[in-house]
């Protein structure tokens, strides 16, 4: 229970926090999807872009880790539920 | 609870003896690692054991009495319409908190000061837009979503005895939403504005013996005028907001204390 806690508060919190920055890159090297396609810096708008799916994977992973009572897709759980 | 470090459940060791790939490995570490360092965890658990102390103290609603939550009836989507325009009048009331910093109920000048500030709401104001749409659409679902309240309250009989007196308290309540929808019709002071607002006090003066004192009281006069758009303000931001928060929370308690009434 204790380690499902600290990655479902830790998988969520730097999801949320890269998938926002990535949108505020995005938007800045875009100037806010307004630049003309000469003018976008490329660099940022792959850095937003990466740093958005990297915010989707870490939140998509945490899904992984379940706790006891949660059930599993295959097989059981990955903790007792002893510790809760 | 505190935040003294307790018996603690080996992370490592358990990581260990799990059947883990490398990269289920690395994300459990640095999870673990920023786990050991920023105690977030630890005082998120801090506020649920508060949450669960603090409801510990509160008297049981009827709903926890008799253990209602099991019940299907209960998650009926029509049920939850009540909240639903509880929802709609609180983010009505944020909203129009916010929109209150920008209007000035003025009818001087020509458009009106109150227009003008509308006009620069919409167009020059960050946000404006979507504040007073905002607003108006929280005002639309919460006139709707009430109506259909009361149709739902009728048509299962949830207002027959002991309810009566909140029956009644929802009248009230529906009739005073529409005051405050349309004084807050009447506050852009554009032509729409200004003719419900004509109609408005005809109505008033069509009322038998009292209608030139309820015109007076209402709209400052027999024509429209500053008095009259001052007048609706007043009601729209001080008074009704005072008026209508209490009987909501008391309409509330009255169905928190004697429970949702069972469909038959």
């Amino acid at each position: 229970m204790r380690l499902y806690k600290t990655v479902t508060v830790f998988a969520t919190l730097i999801a949320m926090v890269a998938v926002i920055l990535g949108f505020v890159a995005l938007d800045v090297a875009t100037n806010r999807a307004q630049a003309s396609p000469d003018e976008v810096n490329v660099v940022l708008a792959l850095a937003g872009l990466g740093s958005i799916v990297l915010g989707a994977f870490v939140y998509a992973f945490s899904t992984r880790f379940r706790t006891a009572g949660m059930g599993k897709s295959k097989d059981e759980s990955d903790e007792g539920s002893g510790n809760g | 609870m505190s935040l003294e470090k307790k018996d603690e459940h080996d992370h490592r060791g358990w990581i260990q003896k799990r059947d883990l790939t490398p990269v289920e490995k690395g994300y459990l570490m640095v999870l673990v690692y920023l786990d050991r360092r920023l105690r977030i965890v630890d005082y998120l658990e801090l506020l649920e054991d508060l949450y669960y102390k603090v409801n510990m103290q509160m008297p049981k609603s009827h709903t926890e009495q008799y253990n209602l939550d099991n019940k299907f009836w209960y998650w009926y989507p029509l049920y939850a319409l009540g909240s639903f325009s509880t929802i709609a009048y609180v983010v009505a009331a944020l909203s129009g908190a916010l929109l209150g910093f920008y209007y000035a109920p003025a009818t001087t000048g020509d458009p009106s000061g109150a227009y003008n500030q509308i006009v620069f709401i919409m167009t020059d104001l960050n946000f404006g837009f979507m504040l007073r749409s905002i607003h108006r659409w929280a005002a639309q679902v919460m006139v709707a979503a009430v109506f259909l309240h009361m149709l739902r309250v009728y048509f299962t009989g949830a207002y027959k005895e002991p309810r009566e007196l909140n029956w009644i308290l929802g009248i009230v309540l529906i009739s005073l939403t529409m005051v405050f929808g349309y004084t807050g019709y009447l506050l852009p002071w554009d032509q729409l504005a200004f003719w419900a607002g004509q109609i408005g006090v005809e109505m008033s003066l069509s009322i038998p013996l009292a209608g030139e004192w309820v015109a007076q009281l209402l709209f400052g006069g027999f024509t429209l005028s500053q008095a009259t758009l001052q007048r609706m303000y007043i009601l729209h931001v001080f008074l009704l907001p005072f008026i209508v928060t209490t009987l909501i929370a008391v309409h509330i308690g009255i169905v928190w204390m004697q429970g949702i009434a069972e469909p038959h």
